[in-house]
């Protein structure tokens, strides 16, 4: 028999388990159909991999397909703390065969949050086959080695300031390698799969012959103007005049005039992209485009110029120089180094008369000279390609002008240039007044060697023309002649005389001013072209703030440019003047 | 005495088949969840099935076994059994003998074979409580001779259990008697009573232990430690959401592939969950409560107490362990070791839930025995009525 009401309690048991079990149907009802979205979600972050195929940087070239950088796998190692069973033994073993210090690789191992930690980005080759075979052996479970894209410079510090480099993940970080990013980087494909918890990637089924793969699109190559061999000796050239007189920083850039194409653009201090571990920011930093400086007596040379252009003087115009001072406005007196009395224009130049530039300007207006400035590419950025966060420079418009202005830009005062903007404007004149736009590119082509469409704009085919008459050929002419007089024996650029052919150029030797006044810290820089009247090379070298005794551009920039030119003319086969007559004087092709 | 329907003639019948669709539900998806780590761990996909097959030929075994003797024989061993299982359950602490895994020593190891003494405990307890009670039954409404004494000689074992370290088993268990009390009729303020005093060693035991703490609170915020503690119920809930309506698939499972731990075992309903989708979890709770149903109609059959006692503390055990362990897997509940009778892998409990069974078929079928000589006789007697 059964207890009293057993029945009825047997039936609250039998309704509570019922009920209970409705409340699991709901809660599976809410999980399964109305939430569904977050776990689903989850599940594809931990299921789903998209494995990543790297692209091929492209690479760089030199204009006759020298390699300047390029990629390598090379074996960096990574760990899943996930996976790791003896933490201690593990570390230990890999910190034995890389060398790394046995505290830092457990710390890494002993990872709690990630399942992806790396131990050493880069190991050698020797390390790598030695942790291969104990990976093999199982005895390094969770250790793991992974290609890696390595970029490498193999010309050392050739162009590196230039160049630039990658940052840890293969992208470009600075130079070339930065702004060049859309060609050379390439497009990374991808494998969709699925991976367990143990990492052991699959392909889901449903995805066989669908989107799981996807090639990746490798970078372009990029081809320079820069000539390997002029770039070396302008290096040499430079560095072995920076080893005598220790400036800041000094640039010697040689532009082939007709085209616009750098053939050679040195920077000092040298920097080597594959090594640089330690060196602090500035010293990779492309100051020739980007650091600004007063030009001093090169910028004598475009005042003559405009002077020509104007009518206003003529080669023969005599000129009082006040025996070397002059006041020009009241408390503002400007010296020669040497006195002079009165001398022709052509003189000024060659002798390099302050008080003789600030007289020449005083026969035009404001606005105009202003006008002409802009014209020849002052304060306006060259818009060379593949250079990054290039500086315009620095001329104030007009109507800021002070009455000091016209005294003081005539002589290069009041005006900062970069390196960059002083080769494209002495290459005006060296062109007989057409301004062409300077420019690094000389091709760009896909893995496969096919010319991209964006490598198009580059002026591959036909040099870009900004200003097709920035002053007549007339005036260019004569002042060609007095800029070739400034090499002659008694001008102030004799040292960059080239026996065998005529040189155009001019020295500059600027204060730097600071705080708002001059220093006794100096800007030594030459401007010049060579041959002078149908010019091959156009060559700037600016040496800041030297700290020998000499510092006058004269002195210092000029012998650079005389050794890097006449190098470079003999490489260029460029065929020397006077001996077979003007008539056999021909352009060389630089390609 | 009750009205007999046509339907409950064959509700035996019907729990048979409903057992052995359960159990034809756990070969399969206990070979499908426990593939992947069958075939990394023992390098043989069928370990788990091969396993399964054999404790499921025992179960059935047994099964048949509870089902022939007649279970006044069943009621007369109680004692019997409960002794038994109390010594397997000491054996269990022998050094040597006791198999320890995740820091828990709750097997024996004979011939290659592991035993869980606690599987058998649960229903020795069963047995032995509706026994006491059965006897004692004048005795029901008093709380001393009533409750106090089947409870604290079961309390032996149950202790055993909870030495092991286990918390999870001894609940069910002392949940279980709980409920048998409160059918045989104990007064609802000595079950109180009882409860009240039982919270706070509960809740002591919890605290004592930093893995159970943290298993509380990765239930109360499961994202609150992915990696660790709110590990498995995270895996388990992404599981059964990426299911959806109809399921990945059967054996098309990705959770299974080592991020759900235990898939084959305590979290087996989760993979259900994943391959089968709403559909299969929704059917799976569906054939619980079809079966739980049964059961319930069929102690409506029975006269005898002991017998009405064991099924329907039968019926709480198995839909507690249903409950608790779906509640788990859904994350309704902490995380608590219990498995899902019929589907998840493990011998013993596979074993003792088919004796079971065949005890509670026994039990109604000798009912019905009894039952059933009268209505033959019906012919002869109904001129007496």
């Amino acid at each position: 028999m059964l207890a009293s009401g057993q029945r009825g309690r047997a039936r609250v048991v039998w309704m509570g388990a019922m009920v209970a079990c409705v409340v699991l149907l709901l809660r599976l009802y809410d999980v399964q159909c109305r939430r569904f979205g977050i776990f689903m979600e989850r599940a594809r972050q931990q299921h789903n991999s998209r494995g990543r195929i790297l692209a091929w940087r492209g690479k760089i070239y030199d204009r006759h397909g020298n390699v300047l950088a390029m990629s390598v796998a090379r074996p960096g190692l990574w760990a899943d703390p996930g996976m790791i069973q003896d933490a201690g033994r593990t570390a230990r073993v890999v910190a034995e065969i890389t060398g790394l210090p046995y505290e830092r690789v457990y710390g890494r191992l002993t990872n709690t949050v990630r399942r992806f930690v790396w131990i050493a980005k880069q190991i050698s080759d020797a390390q790598a086959m030695q942790l291969r075979v104990l990976i093999k052996r199982g005895e390094l479970r969770g250790v793991m080695i992974e290609e890696l894209e390595h970029r490498v410079y193999p010309k050392g510090a050739l162009l590196g300031n230039v160049l630039g480099f990658c940052d840890a993940r293969g992208r470009g970080a600075e130079g070339i390698e930065l702004a060049a990013e859309r060609y050379l980087g390439g497009i990374d494909g991808y494998l969709m799969a699925r991976r367990d918890n143990k990492r052991r990637i699959y392909v889901a089924p449903e995805w066989v012959g669908k989107l799981a793969l996807c090639e990746p699109e490798d970078g372009h190559d990029v081809y320079l103007t820069i000539d390997e061999y002029l770039q070396h000796v302008a290096e040499r050239e430079l560095a072995a005049m920076c080893e005598v007189v220790q400036p800041t920083n000094a640039a010697a850039l040689l532009m082939e005039p007709r085209t616009g194409q750098i053939l050679a653009y040195a920077l000092w201090p040298p920097f080597d992209p594959n090594d640089r571990g330690g060196i602090k920011a500035g010293r990779f930093r492309n100051h020739a485009a980007i650091d600004v400086f007063e030009p001093g007596s090169v910028m004598k040379a475009f005042t003559g110029a405009i002077a020509l252009e104007l009518g206003v003087m003529r080669l023969d115009t005599p000129i009082y120089c006040e025996n070397g001072v002059w006041e020009a406005l009241p408390s503002y007196t400007l010296h020669d180094d040497h006195p002079f009395g009165t001398i022709t224009f052509k003189q000024v130049i060659q002798y390099s008369s302050n008080i003789g530039a600030a007289k020449i300007a005083q026969n035009f207006d404001a606005r105009v000279y202003y006008e002409y400035l802009r014209r020849f590419g002052f304060g306006e950025r060259t818009r060379t390609p593949l250079l990054v966060s290039e500086s315009p420079g620095l001329l104030r418009p007009v109507r800021q002008w002070t009455r000091h202005s016209m005294v003081a830009l005539p002589m290069g005062h009041e005006i900062g240039v970069t390196a960059l903007q002083m080769l494209s404007a002495m290459s005006v004149i060296a062109n007989y007044g057409r301004r062409v736009q300077p420019t690094l590119v000389k091709r760009i082509q896909t893995a496969k060697g096919v010319l991209t469409p964006e490598a198009r704009t580059f002026n591959y085919f036909e040099p870009v023309v900004v200003d097709e008459a920035v002053i007549s050929s007339n005036a260019c002419a004569q002042i060609i002649e007095a800029l070739c007089s400034v090499t002659e024996d008694d001008g102030t650029g004799r040292l960059a005389a080239i026996p065998g052919y005529k040189v155009a150029g001019k020295t500059g030797t600027a204060q730097v001013a600071r705080g708002g006044r001059y220093t006794r810290a100096y800007v030594a820089s030459f401007a010049g072209f060579v041959p002078a009247e149908r010019a091959a090379l156009c060559g700037v070298v600016v040496i800041k703030e030297p700290r020998s005794r000499e510092y006058y551009g004269g002195l210092i920039a000029a012998p650079v440019f005389q050794k890097i030119c006449s190098e470079a003319l003999q490489y260029l086969k460029v065929p020397k003047e006077g001996v077979g007559g003007e008539e056999s004087t021909t352009v060389a092709r630089v390609d | 005495m009750q009205a007999t329907r046509w339907w409950d003639r064959i509700m035996p019948e019907l729990f048979l088949a409903l057992v052995l669709v359960l159990v034809a539900c756990g070969v399969l998806m206990t070979y499908s969840a426990s593939v992947f780590y069958a075939q990394d761990v023992f390098h043989d996909r069928l370990y788990f099935f091969r396993r399964e097959l054999l404790w499921i030929g025992l179960g059935l075994v047994a099964g048949v076994g509870a089902w022939r003797v007649h279970y006044q024989v069943v009621q007369r061993l109680s004692w019997f059994l409960l002794v038994v299982a109390t010594l397997l359950l000491g054996i269990v602490f022998v050094p040597g003998v006791g198999k320890t895994v995740n820091h828990a020593t709750r097997w024996l190891t004979v011939g290659g074979l592991t035993f869980q003494p606690s599987e058998l405990a649960k229903y020795a307890i069963i047995i032995f409580v509706a026994d006491r009670l059965a006897r004692a039954r004048r005795h029901v409404q008093r709380f001393f001779r009533g409750v106090c004494v089947p409870l604290l000689i079961s309390m032996v074992p149950v202790t055993l259990i909870a030495l092991e370290p286990d918390l999870g088993t001894p609940l069910v268990i002392v949940t279980t008697i709980m409920i048998m009390f409160y059918v045989a009729g104990t007064k609802l303020w000595h079950l109180a009573a009882l409860v009240l005093t039982g919270v706070p060693f509960v809740v002591y035991e919890v605290v004592k232990s930093p893995a159970r703490v943290g298993r509380v609170l990765a239930f109360l915020n499961p994202d609150a430690d992915p990696q660790r503690t709110g590990f498995q119920i995270r895996q388990s809930l992404i599981a059964i959401g990426s299911g959806r309506l109809k399921g990945v698939g059967l054996g098309m499972s990705v959770q299974k592939k080592h991020y759900l731990p235990e898939a084959h075992t305590d979290f087996i309903f989760a993979i259900v969950g994943e391959e089968l989708g709403f559909v299969g979890a929704a059917g799976l709770v569906l054939l619980f409560m079809a079966l739980f149903t049964v059961m319930y109609r069929m102690t409506r059959q029975i006269e005898d107490m002991f017998g009405h006692l064991v099924v329907t503390g039968i019926l709480a055990l198995l839909s507690l362990q249903c409950v608790i362990n779906i509640g788990v897997v859904t994350g309704c509940l902490p995380t608590k070791g219990i498995p899902l009778p019929f589907i998840s892998y493990g011998g013993t409990s596979m074993v003792m839930t088919l004796a079971a069974c065949g005890l509670v078929v026994n039990i109604v079928t000798n009912q019905r025995r009894l039952r059933h000589e009268p209505v033959r006789m019906r012919g002869r007697e109904a001129t007496l009525v």
